[in-house]
């Protein structure tokens, strides 16, 4: 996926919520980059663009999966301390 | 792929690098993603129905910060902010990988504009080596610059001979007030009688002087000191590198001995490398000692092909020669000169080309400058194309914050990407062609130069200069272009980018430029041609279409008496005359050219003009009868003339001598102190020495006589039919006669006239070649502005067919356009025809520099090429379905 799919991917699965300012994802992308969590090349596009596309490298996939459990036991807790707060 | 391997530094995807090539490499690639970004985001803008340029502009915005991205982004990759100001060449080359890539990416156009340059830069390159070998390259001495030669010559003619033997040590004695070196050599050929094989081997003599005056580079053993030089010391040897490997490179060669039919030498010393002296066209195998006597292996010296001299420090040419006059009349008494004879002092090498051949390698020169401009001017026009095409791009990435500096520092990189790829394929092409040169190239245009016709350094160096500079020009000259697009027009919907008016017209006067410069081209190659036709259709005055003719020269020590070559002569004589297939033999027993005359007829006043020289050939008394020399009046040779003053002139001479009046029976001189001869006839036309007038107008015959004959004979043999079918018979009757005699040369009289005129044959060749290359790389320039402008038009000429325009009439206005352009490109280049072929006017033979018949020919013969080159466009141009251009639109 290039960045502009990448963008488009995020934009079509949260409905156009999470992104306010497009150019943000590109140091976001290369930051995953240099921690080698993400591996780019560059290819020609369907389009017959030059574009530089990027794939989940196996480094990437643990940091995902540890970085879900951790997203994931925050919303938990964060939901848990709301919905206890309300029934409180 | 990563041609210009190195640092294995990937600017992208390989983990955090602190190295700027990777940081500048790298920004170009941020930019890039940016730019893809924003050009994706736009396209589904337009695609939501908004309009193209507010898209643009609207997709920017949604990006927002783009400064602050690529910072970001640069962070993230961990790089400091700042520029460097060390590792400029690092940057460079990171440069260099993002043009290359870019290139690999357009393989139909790097092919094209690499192609374009190598053909370009390759004839360039081939004649630059032609030119070299000729007139630029030093001579490859020691302290060259003193170097002299001496030289004899008449005050009226700027040919040069060798000084005369009998006056070399005379000069020697009398120059060494001004110069402190003497060195003489002379050539010969032996045969090798205790050899792997019996050869004959080509030998140099030198005085030993060559080893302080030039210096002799030795793989092993020494070099010749003044004691060899002395008559009577014992006979050593040094033998080339080349000859040394034909022996198997055997060390134990040193201090044995080579049993030569003149007797024994003893091996001293072995070259490596070695010194390339000009006049001697075979390399010798090995080197002896010319003696202070003249002589060499225990004979005397023929003649000498060379003396040089060094001038003492301090001292310059001009007064040395002044010097040298004032000499020539003490040392006059002693031995008498003929009138206006001179001793002429020239730089080493001044005399490698002459006149007329430098007049042919400037025009030749002159020819592949042009060539070279139209060959960039194709570069140039694809890069205007490709340029048009990258507009969006270039627009953005102005739009996003991309300096004109970065954006033109691209260009130039790339240009020189290309330069450089240009450059390997030129040189390439130029080790090809220089050899193919070097075996069509007549042996006479080398004679005089020292350097050999290759592939060398400087030639190399040559194409990769020319090519560069090609390769910047072409990265600048569309760069420009584009900086002065201050409002650059984007749009984004593809083939809508319609060329600004200013920029056809200027691909238009570049394809206009190149016409004109191939049709000057054309004129003047079609001039060349037009007169070596003339030349070859010229009667030389003998029938040479039925004669072959062999070259004998007798070994000086078996045919050491007059008496035995005589003999062989008659021998061979009887042999081949007794053969059915033959109708005559004749011999020519010694020509040369008489200069500075004075040509008298007895009894009355000297004629007006004299000519500088006059060719003399002695021959048998059977001569003109079996050559089949037209008379036009009087009588050939009778046998009885043998050993009487009896002589037989051409017209020209004949009529220089005693106007319409007839001369036979009539006495004539050539110069004071030479006896009166009498004709007894006058040949139509003689011209022996090749057809071209220039090589003798005038021709004198003397009888031979049967029983003295030089080292040199020439048989010439009548058939009944083709000559060449006799060739073989002639030699084998020289073989029965005498198997260890080699025959020099052995062809039919039509080529021995062809090989005089090698160097017209050679000019036409070569000039027609490049003329040819100048017309297709215009035709394909032409071509591609057209087709170009077809591309541009398509939607024009899609709606025009649509509403019911007559293809014809489409196609026909396409041709037009490529005709107008080809015709005024015609008009200017034959206006620079007339300019042009003035400057080679003294190297036609009877054609008039503005002769009608080429300039009408070249006219027509380029139209028909524009007309062919704007065909194809033109049918393109009502090829496409009206629909289906206008649905892709």
């Amino acid at each position: 996926m290039h960045g502009f799919q990448v963008l488009s991917w995020i934009e079509e699965s949260s409905s156009g919520a999470l992104l306010v300012e497009e150019g943000a994802l590109y140091p976001a992308l290369h930051r995953m980059e240099t921690r080698q969590w993400l591996r780019s090349k560059w290819a020609v596009s369907e389009k017959g663009r030059r574009a530089k596309y990027y794939d989940i490298t196996a480094k990437g996939r643990r940091a995902l999966s540890s970085e879900a459990r951790d997203w994931n036991r925050y919303v938990e807790a964060v939901a848990s301390v709301v919905e206890g707060g309300s029934s409180a | 792929m990563r041609p210009f391997g190195g640092g294995g530094c990937r600017p992208d995807g390989e983990g955090p690098r602190d190295d700027l090539l990777n940081r500048l490499s790298s920004s170009a690639y941020l930019d890039e993603e940016i730019q893809h970004h924003i050009l994706e985001r736009a396209e589904v803008l337009v695609q939501a129905g908004w309009d193209e340029d507010a898209a643009l502009e609207e997709a920017t915005r949604r990006f927002g910060d783009v400064d602050g991205v690529r910072r970001e982004m640069g962070k993230a990759r961990g790089h400091r902010e700042g520029p460097s100001t060390i590792h400029l060449l690092t940057a460079f080359s990171a440069q260099v990988r993002y043009a290359w890539r870019g290139l690999a990416n357009n393989v139909v156009f790097t092919a094209a504009v690499v192609t374009t340059l190598a053909l370009g830069v390759g004839a360039a390159t081939s004649v630059f080596s032609v030119l070299d070998a000729l007139l630029l390259r030093p001579m490859p001495y020691r302290e060259a610059g003193r170097l002299i030669e001496v030289n004899k010559g008449h005050k009226d003619d700027a040919y040069t001979f060798g000084l005369p033997i009998e006056l070399a040590n005379g000069w020697k004695d009398a120059a060494a007030e001004f110069t402190d070196g003497w060195l003489e050599y002379s050539r010969t050929s032996l045969v090798r009688t205790d050899g792997p094989v019996t050869e004959e081997l080509n030998v140099l003599a030198v005085t030993p002087a060559v080893d302080t005056l030039l210096g002799i580079p030795l793989l092993m053993g020494r070099s010749f000191t003044p004691a060899d030089a002395v008559p009577g010391a014992d006979e050593v040897a040094v033998i080339t590198a080349g000859y040394f490997r034909r022996l198997g490179a055997d060390p134990g060669i040193l201090g044995s001995t080579l049993q030569l039919e003149s007797g024994p030498v003893t091996v001293v010393g072995v070259l490596r490398g070695g010194i390339k002296f000009p006049q001697i066209l075979t390399q010798p195998d090995l080197w002896v000692a010319l003696r202070d006597d003249h002589t060499l292996l225990d004979r005397p010296a023929e003649s000498l092909d060379g003396v040089w001299a060094r001038l003492r420090p301090g001292i310059e040419l001009g007064p040395a020669q002044a010097r040298a006059d004032v000499l020539a009349s003490s040392l006059q008494e002693e031995n008498p000169q003929p009138r206006g004879w001179q001793v002429r002092l020239m730089p080493v090498g001044s005399h490698r080309a002459n006149g007329d051949m430098k007049r042919a390698i400037w025009a030749l020169t002159a020819t592949v400058g042009a060539i070279f401009l139209i060959a960039l001017v194709n570069g140039v026009n694809l890069l205007l194309v490709r340029t048009a095409a990258r507009l969006r791009e270039l627009a953005i990435r102005t739009a996003i914050g991309g300096s004109r500096s970065r954006i033109l520092g691209q260009f130039l990189v790339e240009g020189l990407v290309l330069g450089a790829l240009g450059g390997v394929a030129a040189a390439g092409l130029a080790a090809l062609t220089i050899p193919a040169i070097g075996r069509i190239v007549p042996r006479q245009v080398l004679l005089f130069s020292p350097h050999a016709l290759e592939m060398e350094s400087r030639t190399v160096l040559f194409a990769f200069t020319a090519s560069l500079v090609a390769g910047l020009l072409l990265g600048l000259l569309p760069s420009i272009q584009i900086l002065r697009h201050r409002a650059l027009h984007v749009t984004l919907a593809g083939r809508g980018t319609h060329q600004t008016r200013g920029r056809r017209w200027i691909r238009s006067g570049l394809v206009m430029g190149q016409a004109a410069l191939s049709t000057t081209l054309l004129v003047v190659a079609g001039l060349f041609v037009r007169s070596y036709a003339t030349l070859a259709t010229v009667d030389p005055g003998f029938d040479h279409q039925t004669i072959a003719m062999a070259d004998i020269t007798f070994s000086p020590t078996r045919y050491s008496e007059a008496a035995d070559r005589a003999e062989f002569v008659r021998r061979l004589g009887a042999a081949l005359d007794a053969s059915p297939y033959t109708d005559g033999v004749t011999t020519t027993n010694g020509s040369g050219i008489t200069f500075g005359v004075e040509l008298l007829a007895e009894g009355l006043p000297a004629p007006a003009s004299q000519p500088t020289m006059v060719p003399f050939t002695t021959v048998a008394t059977n001569y003109t009868t079996v050559m089949g020399v037209v008379m036009a009046s009087g009588r050939g040779f009778l046998p009885t003339d043998v050993d009487t003053d009896a002589a037989v002139v051409d017209l020209d001479l004949a009529r220089l001598l005693w106007g319409q009046a007839d001369p036979v029976g009539r006495r004539f001189r050539v110069w004071e102190s030479q006896p009166w001869y009498t004709v007894v006839g006058v040949a139509e036309e003689l011209r022996l020495l090749g057809r071209d007038q220039r090589s003798g107008p005038y021709q004198i015959l003397f009888p031979a006589s049967p029983d003295e004959q030089d080292r040199h004979v020439e048989f010439a043999v009548r058939t009944t039919g083709d000559p060449a079918r006799i060739l073989g018979f002639v030699r084998s009757a020289v073989l029965d006669l005498d198997p260890a005699q080699p025959i020099d040369a052995l062809r039919t009289a039509s080529a021995a006239l062809a090989e005089e005129e090698g160097t017209p044959r050679f000019t036409v060749a070569l000039f027609t070649l490049l003329a040819l290359i100048a017309l297709a790389l215009s035709g394909v320039g032409l071509y591609g502005v057209l087709a170009n402008s077809v591309a541009q038009r398509e939607r024009e000429l899609g709606i025009r067919l649509a509403l019911g325009a007559m293809p014809r009439k489409l196609r026909r206005s396409v041709v037009a356009n490529g005709v107008t352009i080809a015709g005024v490109g015609l008009m200017l280049g034959l206006a620079g025809a007339m300019v042009a072929s003035g400057t080679v006017e003294p190297l036609l033979y009877e054609v008039a520099p503005r002769d009608p018949v080429t300039l009408l020919g070249t006219a027509v013969f380029f139209m028909l090429v524009a007309v062919a080159a704007s065909l194809m466009p033109a049918r393109r141009a009502t090829r496409g379905d009206p629909v289906e251009v206008l649905r892709n639109d």
